[in-house]
């Protein structure tokens, strides 16, 4: 499995690969990045299973990397939130992503949202 | 219209004080004990490590995490799953950020309040950092015993 995470925080992005895998997915690669225009400058010559992005990013954010990503591209994205963004969410389920984890969250968590992605 | 507003701050209050628990308790699998509150006339931040989100929407306001170095080392630690004496600047700053966004979530959530927009957060780090933000709202000081360090929780809401 090849996993991209994208989120303008450094923190977020290790915690977010350290659950993964606490939870104890067999990855083979996780890629980073800083924001949506970075992620799809990566998307363009790398191939990934599964994509965790953040919502509020600088440069293009989570909804708006959703919409270009599905003129192109069917990879499962799961959006990673804070509480409360619930409306944001639908939005965004709306628009293809596939799924979506609130933080804070636990390994346990991530198990039960990601594991039907995980092959 | 005030009786409403101090109805609302005190839910959010309430909120803010549980989801302090949820949050160190899930992310950064901390011993926490509530100290108790005080009430400061400005937001004023004076730890070494701080972040602080904006409230804006149905109800406005700030609210702030405020903390010394070595507390935030080991938060920032904690939750990321790195020993804390390898933090980076930018990742206790990121770290701090993360906190308060995270608080600041489960608040709104648990506050049943419904429209809150939550703004990027304001990060500062340093040994002699002190921020002071006039605000229209007394702010309210909630003290955590976290690792036998404190823990200041700011909210002018």
């Amino acid at each position: 499995m090849r996993v991209l995470v994208v989120d303008d925080s450094s923190v977020m992005r290790k915690i977010v690969i350290r659950g993964l895998r606490q939870a104890g997915f067999k990855i083979d690669d996780v890629l980073e990045a800083n924001d949506g225009v970075e992620a799809l400058s990566m998307l363009n010559d790398k191939g990934f299973d599964l994509i965790l992005s953040d919502w509020n990013m600088p440069n293009m954010d989570g909804l708006t990397f959703v919409k270009e990503l599905r003129k192109s591209d069917d990879t499962p994205v799961v959006m990673i939130t804070t509480e409360g963004g619930e409306a944001k969410v639908q939005e965004a389920m709306k628009c293809g992503a596939n799924g979506h984890i609130k933080k804070p969250f636990t390994p346990d968590d991530l198990k039960a949202t990601l594991g039907a992605f995980f092959k | 219209m005030k009786a409403l507003r101090n109805e609302n701050s005190q839910k959010l209050m309430d909120a803010l004080q549980r989801t302090v628990f949820a949050v160190l308790d899930t992310m950064a699998m901390s011993e926490i004990e509530f100290l108790g509150v005080e009430t400061q006339r400005d937001f004023a931040l004076d730890g070494e490590a701080n972040g602080v989100i904006h409230l804006t929407g149905g109800h406005q306001g700030l609210v702030g995490v405020s903390t010394d170095g070595i507390l935030a080392q080991l938060l920032v630690g904690g939750i990321t799953g790195l020993n804390p004496a390898d933090l980076t600047r930018e990742d206790l700053l990121d770290g701090m950020g993360e906190l308060a966004n995270m608080i600041c979530g489960g608040m709104k959530t648990k506050s049943e309040l419904g429209q809150i927009d939550l703004s990027a957060p304001l990060c500062l780090i340093g040994a002699d950092c002190y921020g002071l933000w006039k605000t229209e709202h007394a702010t309210h000081v909630m003290r955590f015993k976290v690792d036998e360090r404190v823990l200041k929780v700011l909210a002018s809401v």
